[in-house]
């Protein structure tokens, strides 16, 4: 009964508006006050979980990504796309879906990702005529990319809590990844099929495609590396996440400051204080989520979860459906690293014992709370993706619903039920056995 | 009066600047502990001994005293799905739920700054030191509790201008998408 109060607390202060962390410490005092547990010991349980190197890349991330996104990388990488597929009718589309998938594997965020692509495309697909609602939905859905492709913050907080290796879990979200893209591309171009009065530019033949590509590469070569020294550099075993993540910063200030010459001496303290500021407000959430979780294992809630859900079915696909709508839930009603934290240590071992490997979790929750940053009626990047469009969110429901019936929810039941999905890739780089 | 008021105005922009100097130094020293210890590693041979206590020191005062000034911004991840809904069309409403948020959010930071409080005085006591370096373990988590109470401050400058609000009847108007914060 306790645990369930604490749950309708923990909701209760979340929708008035109190903030995360202290929503968190509202149900913690709830479960000290009425249960027996000793504040001296829960403390100290939050500073040992943090007390690890291991974690230091997910601010270290937040850096590399706050510093890139400040560089200007969008327009070379959206320039680059464009020559190959921009002259199809639903190309910019497509443009826009691959170039948030790109951008988001380098920021790490869905909300930079959305406005950094979002000022790029957005002008470009309005030039084409491109209906405004559907280039503002397409964005908004796209911009969660950058959970499942990697490297991105929250499979690295899944994989300590988890104690799963980052590498496989960031591998196992490139499967839902690309599928996901591919669909929002497919979607795009169904929902583009009765427009007859887009601007397409001229097409080109292939070997003048190759020839424009030679041109610009260079200018997206910078940002396109880093993706792939932070990958390689923990695939080939030279550098763990940590130590990649801080090589990546110390790639992105060169880059910045020489290369794409968006940052300067006036702005980089700036950025300095703007991602130290995101990498405190989620890691002090972190050390508040770690005591409650800490309480709600020793509470039992995983078993409990687990009681209910076999007294509504036996089925194991009828289960993880339900698992996957509480998740979704959580996404609508938190952000990705909130949900991450709470649902981890909840929901882990259930799906566990349904059968289901901690690795493949990682993308199943991956997918998850990216749906529910979409998802009305909280979806904060649509809200967003709203402001940034400078359109009206009325206009955006009808394709994003497309999006998330047509898109979302088959990339999560084949996350989900199809494991070739996200373990075919660790199973063959990392020769791992599940 | 006046004089009083300057003085505390002075201090208060005196903290965030300490704040922002602390939060560059700390996200600079870290980047360069990391990445010097893969150049020891690859270029000199060597490992920085025990170099994990000497980050972690830094990255606790980066993370806490980030998160305080998060609170100053008043960037902390929310939900206020109920003060979104209520905006547009009952502002008034939305202003007396804010003020109950802020409220509350006083009365929970102040806990856990108190709990905070608690670990620095059991440290005081029993001066645990990390293996290493045998660097005092109140360094580190001083961070925390320092942090929680730069954040009920904050919360309590929030609190009270939302007091204002009320009186003053200058309810926020700000569109409905802005009206969350999140860290996606």
């Amino acid at each position: 009964m306790d645990v369930l109060i604490s749950i309708v607390i923990l909701i209760g202060t979340l929708l008035i508006g109190i903030p995360v962390p202290f929503c968190f410490t509202a149900t913690i005092m709830w479960m000290v006050f009425t249960g027996d547990y000793n504040v001296t010991s829960l403390l100290p349980v939050g500073y040992s979980k943090m007390n690890t190197v291991a974690l230091l890349a997910v601010p270290l991330f937040i850096m590399a990504g706050g510093l890139m996104e400040r560089g200007k990388i969008a327009k070379p990488l959206v320039d680059l796309i464009k020559i190959l597929i921009g002259d199809r009718k639903s190309g910019l589309g497509t443009v826009a879906v691959a170039a948030s998938a790109i951008f988001g594997s380098i920021s790490g965020a869905a909300a930079a990702t959305l406005s950094c692509i979002g000022a790029v495309m957005l002008p470009e697909m309005k030039k084409a005529n491109y209906p405004e609602g559907l280039s503002a939905a397409l964005l908004v859905n796209a911009c969660p990319l950058g959970l499942l492709i990697p490297p991105s913050c929250i499979q690295i907080i899944y994989a300590w809590i988890s104690y799963q290796s980052v590498l496989s879990c960031f591998l196992a979200t490139v499967g839902p990844g690309i599928l996901l893209t591919i669909l929002l591309c497919i979607v795009n171009a169904v929902l583009l099929r009765n427009e007859k009065n887009l601007v397409l530019s001229e097409p080109q033949s292939v070997t003048a495609k190759l020839q424009e590509m030679s041109k610009r590469v260079g200018g997206a070569t910078p940002a396109l590396l880093m993706p792939v020294i932070v990958l390689g550099g923990i695939y080939a075993g030279v550098m763990t996440p940590t130590e990649a993540s801080g090589i990546a910063v110390l790639y992105s200030i060169p880059v910045g400051f020489w290369v794409y010459k968006g940052l300067n001496k006036e702005n980089f303290p700036k950025v300095l204080v703007k991602t130290s500021v995101t990498s405190g407000v989620v890691m002090c959430m972190l050390f508040v989520v770690m005591i409650l979780s800490r309480i709600y294992v020793l509470e039992d809630l995983p078993g409990t979860i687990l009681t209910f859900l076999n007294s509504v079915s036996d089925s194991k696909i009828v289960m993880l459906l339900m698992v996957n709508l509480f998740m979704v839930i959580i996404g609508m009603l938190m952000d990705d690293t909130s949900g991450t934290l709470l649902c981890t240590p909840v929901l882990l071992p259930v799906v566990t014992h349904l059968g289901i490997h901690p690795v493949q979790f990682a993308a199943i929750l991956g997918v998850n709370l990216g749906m529910g940053l979409v998802t009305p009626p909280t979806a904060p990047m649509l809200y967003l993706g709203a402001r940034v469009a400078g359109c009206k969110v009325t206009k955006m429901l009808s394709p994003t619903f497309y999006m998330i019936i047509f898109a979302w929810l088959p990339t999560l039941l084949l996350t989900t039920y199809w494991t070739d999905l996200s373990l075919f890739l660790p199973r063959v780089l990392l020769g791992v056995k599940f | 009066m006046k004089y009083f008021k300057k003085i505390c105005i002075a201090l208060y922009e005196l903290l965030l600047k300490l704040e922002r100097a602390i939060l560059i130094t700390t996200s600079l020293s870290i980047v360069a502990i990391i990445s010097g210890v893969v150049f020891m590693r690859y270029v000199l041979k060597t490992d920085l001994f025990a170099y994990d206590e000497l980050v972690m020191i830094v990255a606790f005062w980066m993370y806490f005293i980030g998160a305080a000034y998060g609170s100053y911004e008043d960037s902390q991840i929310k939900a206020d799905i109920i003060q979104i809904a209520l905006i547009n069309n009952h502002p008034k409403a939305a202003a007396y739920v804010n003020l109950m948020a802020r409220l509350l959010e006083v009365i929970f930071a102040a806990n856990i700054s108190y709990w905070g409080w608690s670990l620095i005085s059991w440290q005081l006591k029993f001066s645990g030191k990390t293996m290493g370096w045998g660097i005092p373990l109140i360094v580190p988590q001083s961070a925390i509790a320092i942090g929680f109470i730069l954040m009920t401050f904050y919360a309590a400058v929030h609190c009270c201008k939302a007091v204002q609000a009320i009186i003053h009847k200058s309810y926020l108007i700000k569109p409905v998408e802005e009206s969350s914060e999140w860290t996606s």
